[in-house]
């Protein structure tokens, strides 16, 4: 592995970049495709492919766990390492988590982070799809899925600050549910929680990536040359395609597909829809 | 025929393949473009001066002490511009990780924090010694360059151990207590090195200060508070006998400043311009606010367009080295519509409001304030109390940066005070602590209670202290030294936070810093402090 090998700081650095550790990807791949019809004038065929991997760091000689995203022997590269979110204290409106020792409390510490195993990378990735071709008509598709991974979504988590919204920066609408004395079954805390900000190496705002998304779809018709007659063309094919048109998700944010560790600076994937025609001389 | 065609054939391989060979080994040992090695760099004093502006004064950039000392102490509250950010710290949650301390995300930028930023510098420092072993001086003039350098470098290098001892050694008046690390000479990359006693780091300071001592000079000239002279060995010696409680050699040192640097209290007057605008008037304001240059001395000495009182300072030009410290609490310029993110604590604003005639009231202070005067009524907002910080305004086509003030003379007068406090020469302290307030005073009603007693007279020191050296970094290690001797504790006012606020207890162990864990992870011989 390329990754930050640790140093004191009286080396003027605590890090720089190098060669340590063994990564292990293990994983399996498969594509079936049956082709359910198949006569002069209809064709369908269903296809699938999923891959599975798994990714662990076999062995380090500078295993560093200083951060909240890090990379320890056993675990994914790019592992989270956070203390788990409890909820809100319905006496005060403080967040609650869990210390190292799994008690809740209110004030923890650096200390009491643990490696959650979970990482950015998705487990299983994969697509499915069908191919339909009768007479001149075709209809394709392919949906793409992963599962398995997770993302700290960040922007969340600042639509989710209650100072943003003294600031006329616009917020996420869930804060008007904020804990108050009288409203004190609510999950999302007081809005001048005495802790917040604790939140930040915790797993508050940690999501699922996981997504199965329309990819694309395309619709159209190739005319056949009989159809063309006298035309000085040698084909002519009509169509309509939309990329991402839908996505399946619980994720909250603009996409769940790129792997980050967290969804600052992400652009997300375009929707898009295109018309057109090929025409062959 | 086709014998010579095979022949040839079989050279042009040959001769291919060691061009490809000769290309590998080309790039194995690869020259960037632009790469300096030591040897190239070490070559001529000319070259050692470059290094002594460009990797140590360029790097030396104590902000991230005063930025941890406003906001963990009473000098800040949040105003109302802030995203929340460090509130964790203002309610004392600080830990290993806390990135202030250790690097990382500090306010809205990016910093190396306390602990790395003084090593890093003290590293160069090294790099630099070691580097000048191999040049030699070709003349007279020379060797006089040559060995101001090394001065200035070794000044440097104390200042850095000690700002490193000051946060975080858990008792520097215990010679035996843990220190930090000492590193010796230019280190190895995996080096891991356990923290010193004390008195071992304090052997290596005294050795560079008296070397230093022994070669710079005093000089009052505006451009010379830039560079480190015998004012800066002589000012950082009494803070630093202070603070490991020598106070027979704070008080020499302070004193030989006061005495030989040349500089003298800056006064807070005239305090009008001409044609005598009544002071707090808009026309008054306009020029005593002015971004270049005020008719006020001490407004002056905050704007950067003169040196006052200041011994040493960092320069901080429009564009250049070191980081913006205005954007700490004023994120786009020091005015209610510069986005405030922190503001004046209220006790700390009411302290230097309510002295008649001083000029800190103004200079600290910008106009465009909006203090609440019903900021007691529990059922205010906290944030409803815009005390904009105007310590640090701003200079011309840079509205968020100054310099950094290391040393000023004041400080040199609370520490002779201090050490004649303990020497029970209680009139001579509240002699010095008046003439600072006098020279801070307008009108000519400066006043200072009567020293009766040691605990009294160490308050009075830490309250003048307190509005006087305000987010100059002080604060925290003022209550550590002094808090429990002057009978007092932090003293944040109750609006100072828009929780139920806390003054931290005097003696917590949160008055001493933790060791950063990226330092502890990558150097576990590297011992934490306790409590963390």
């Amino acid at each position: 592995m390329f990754n930050d090998l640790q140093r004191s700081a009286i080396t003027g650095t605590y890090s720089f970049r190098g060669n340590d550790g063994i990564l292990d990807n293990k994983g399996i791949e498969g594509l079936i495709r049956y082709n359910a019809i198949k006569t002069e004038n209809t064709k369908l065929s269903v296809f699938v492919n999923a891959s599975y991997n798994s990714n662990k760091i076999v062995s380090m000689s500078n295993e560093d766990l200083s951060d909240d995203i890090v990379n320890a022997i056993g675990g994914p590269a790019n592992q989270y390492q956070l203390y788990q979110y409890l909820g809100v204290n319905s006496a005060n409106g403080n967040m609650l988590f869990l210390d190292k020792n799994g008690n809740s409390t209110e004030t923890p510490t650096s200390a009491d982070r643990v490696l959650t195993g979970k990482s950015p990378y998705a487990k299983f990735t994969g697509g499915f799809g069908f191919n339909f071709q009768h007479k001149g008509w075709f209809l394709d598709t392919l949906f793409s899925f992963q599962q398995g991974g997770y993302i700290y979504d960040n922007l969340y988590s600042w639509v989710m600050n209650p100072n943003y919204a003294a600031n006329n920066i616009n917020v996420s609408s869930n804060l008007l549910n904020a804990w108050t004395p009288q409203n004190t079954g609510s999950d999302v805390p007081a809005l001048r929680a005495a802790n917040a900000g604790l939140d930040g190496s915790s797993d508050r705002f940690l999501y699922k990536s996981d997504f199965i998304r329309l990819k694309n779809i395309s619709l159209g018709y190739s005319f056949t040359k009989e159809q063309l007659g006298q035309l000085p063309v040698r084909g002519i094919k009509v169509f309509v395609q939309a990329e991402n048109l839908y996505t399946w998700s619980d994720w909250k944010g603009f996409d769940p597909e790129p792997i980050t560790n967290y969804s600052l600076n992400v652009y997300p994937n375009p929707r898009t829809v295109s018309v057109g025609v090929n025409v062959d001389f | 025929m086709k014998r010579i065609i095979n022949t040839v054939l079989i050279v042009a391989t040959l001769s291919s393949a060691s061009i490809m060979l000769n290309s590998c080994r080309d790039a194995l040992d690869i020259t960037q473009a632009g790469e300096l090695q030591e040897e190239e760099v070490y070559t001529s004093v000319s070259n050692l001066n470059d290094v002594l502006n460009g990797s140590i004064y360029g790097q030396l950039d104590p902000i991230d002490e005063i930025y941890f000392t406003g906001v963990f102490t009473d000098e800040l509250k949040p105003g109302f511009g802030s995203g929340g950010q460090e509130f964790e710290l203002h309610r004392y949650f600080l830990d290993p990780a806390t990135q202030v301390v250790g690097g990382g995300t500090v306010s809205t930028t990016t910093s190396d924090g306390i602990w790395l930023n003084n090593y890093r510098v003290i590293n160069r420092v090294n790099r630099l010694l070691e580097g000048a072993k191999s040049i030699t001086p070709t003349s007279t003039v020379e060797q006089g360059t040559y060995n101001s350098i090394i001065a200035q470098a070794r000044a440097i290098r104390a200042f850095c151990y000690i700002q490193l001892e000051s946060y975080f050694s858990t008792n520097m008046k215990d010679p035996n207590a843990l220190g930090v690390i000492i590193v010796p000479g230019v280190p190895a990359t995996d080096a891991k090195l356990p923290r010193a006693k004390n008195q071992d780091v304090y052997d290596l300071i005294n050795s560079d200060l008296d070397y230093a001592r022994a070669i710079l000079t005093y000089s009052n000239t505006a451009a010379s508070r830039y560079i480190v002279g015998r004012g800066f060995v002589n000012a950082l010696s009494a803070r630093f006998n202070l603070y490991r409680g020598n106070t027979a050699l704070a008080k020499q040192y302070a004193q030989d400043v006061i005495t030989n640097s040349g500089l003298s209290l800056t006064v807070a007057t005239p305090s009008q311009p001409t044609g005598d605008p009544a002071i707090g008037s808009a026309t008054w304001n306009t020029a005593f606010y002015a971004t270049a240059s005020s008719f006020n001395p001490y407004r002056n000495l905050w704007n950067d367009s003169a040196r006052g009182e200041i011994i040493f300072s960092l320069n901080r030009l429009p564009l250049g080295a070191g980081q913006s410290i205005g954007i700490r609490w004023n994120t786009n310029q020091s005015s209610i519509n510069g986005v405030p993110m922190w503001v004046w604590g209220r006790n700390l604003y009411n302290l230097f409001q309510n002295i008649p005639g001083d000029i800190r009231k103004y200079a600290y202070v910008d106009p465009s304030s909006e203090p609440n005067p019903n900021y007691q009524d529990p059922n205010e907002d906290p944030l409803n109390d815009a005390l904009i910080i105007d310590k640090y305004p701003g200079k011309t086509s840079a509205a968020t940066r100054n310099d950094i003030k290391v040393f000023r003379l004041s400080e040199m007068y609370f520490i002779l005070a201090e050490a004649e406090v303990a020497a029970g020469n209680l009139t001579v302290a509240h002699d010095l602590i008046q003439q600072v307030r006098v020279a801070r005073n307008y009108a000519n009603l400066a006043t200072t209670p009567l020293y009766t007693n040691a605990q009294f007279a160490y308050s009075d020191i830490l309250k003048e202290r307190r509005i006087e050296l305000a987010l100059e970094g002080h604060r925290y290690l003022d209550l550590k030294r002094l808090a429990t001797l002057a009978g007092v504790t932090m003293d944040r006012n109750e609006i100072d936070d828009t929780v139920p606020v806390t003054n931290l207890p005097n003696n917590s162990y949160k008055y001493t810093l933790p060791i950063p864990v990226k330092e502890t992870s990558a150097n576990p011989n590297a011992q934490q402090n306790p409590g963390y």
